[in-house]
């Protein structure tokens, strides 16, 4: 049994350049691996989005196959950490592997979170393997309008 | 300059290989997991034509409102396509989608599993 990724390759060598710019252009679509910021980040780490909106901050983090309980979500002095380890993977240790692109093993994110954020209203939720996490500004943070007073 | 919504519809169409991992459990039973994070049953769509198996999973939590401070995360729908030989039966083609990661369980057909050849005596 074979798996063949699938090519729409046709015959000729004129093609063959066609396919090797193709597979140069493909390099980039591959997950890529995850830089380190954090100091106590490790090689590999999930990433992250951090969205700031009018009145909070958002962190979206991609986990795929992560086990809810394990998630571990702790905010202290301006910095949250997101903790976990990561189990995906083949239900029985005589499952023979052919190909392996994901990772599996403990991770840790920590970002340093900007001021103003209220830590003690943190929600996170967990669907469809991402993780966010909602940070309200606090009052002082948050924009707001000034109003022009006419004499 | 490209509105919001032009931009988050460009993203939405970029397509990304999901990472996946494939392996043989027990006798004649191949299993694929691909990671395709934000992906719901909803817009999960797989389609077997020709020995061609092709998975798409549209992402929808792209380019969220606000403006972004970090962004890692690829914005981009998942798309793969694999040819299956003879050795599998199409049939018994099973597949589930849980936390963002997506299963496909592939079967050999019959013929195909190896089996013990008796000698007989003559």
């Amino acid at each position: 049994m074979a798996l063949i990724r699938w090519y729409d390759r046709g015959p000729g060598t004129a093609d063959s350049f066609d396919w090797l710019r193709r597979e140069i252009n493909e390099l980039f679509d591959m997950p890529r691996t995850y830089d380190r910021q954090g100091v106590f980040d490790r090689a590999s780490s999930p990433s992250i989005d951090v969205i700031e909106r009018p009145e909070s901050f958002v962190i979206k983090c991609d986990l795929p196959g992560v086990d809810k309980q394990g998630l571990d979500i702790s905010i202290a002095a301006g910095v949250l950490s997101i903790k976990g380890e990561k189990r995906l993977q083949h239900s029985s240790e005589k499952a023979k592997v052919y190909k392996q692109e994901t990772w599996e093993g403990a991770f840790q994110r920590t970002i340093a979170l900007p001021a103003g954020v209220d830590a003690g209203k943190v929600e996170a939720t967990y669907k469809d393997g991402v993780l966010s996490v909602l940070i309200p500004k606090t009052e002082e943070a948050k924009a707001r309008r000034i109003e022009l007073k006419s004499r | 300059m490209a509105t919001r919504e032009t931009e988050r519809k460009q993203d939405q169409e970029r397509l990304l290989r999901p990472a996946c991992l494939v392996c043989e459990e027990g006798e004649g039973s191949i299993v694929m997991k691909l990671e395709m994070p934000g992906v719901d049953q909803d817009h999960l769509e797989l389609h077997y034509e020709d020995n061609t198996l092709q998975l798409t999973g549209r992402r929808e939590d792209v380019l969220e409102e606000g403006s972004y401070l970090i962004r890692e995360r690829r914005p981009g729908s998942f798309y793969q396509a694999y040819t299956l030989d003879n050795t599998i039966d199409p049939q018994t083609i099973e597949a589930s989608l849980a936390d963002g990661v997506l299963t496909v369980r592939l079967h050999r057909k019959e013929a195909e599993k190896p089996r013990k050849i008796t000698v007989k005596s003559g």
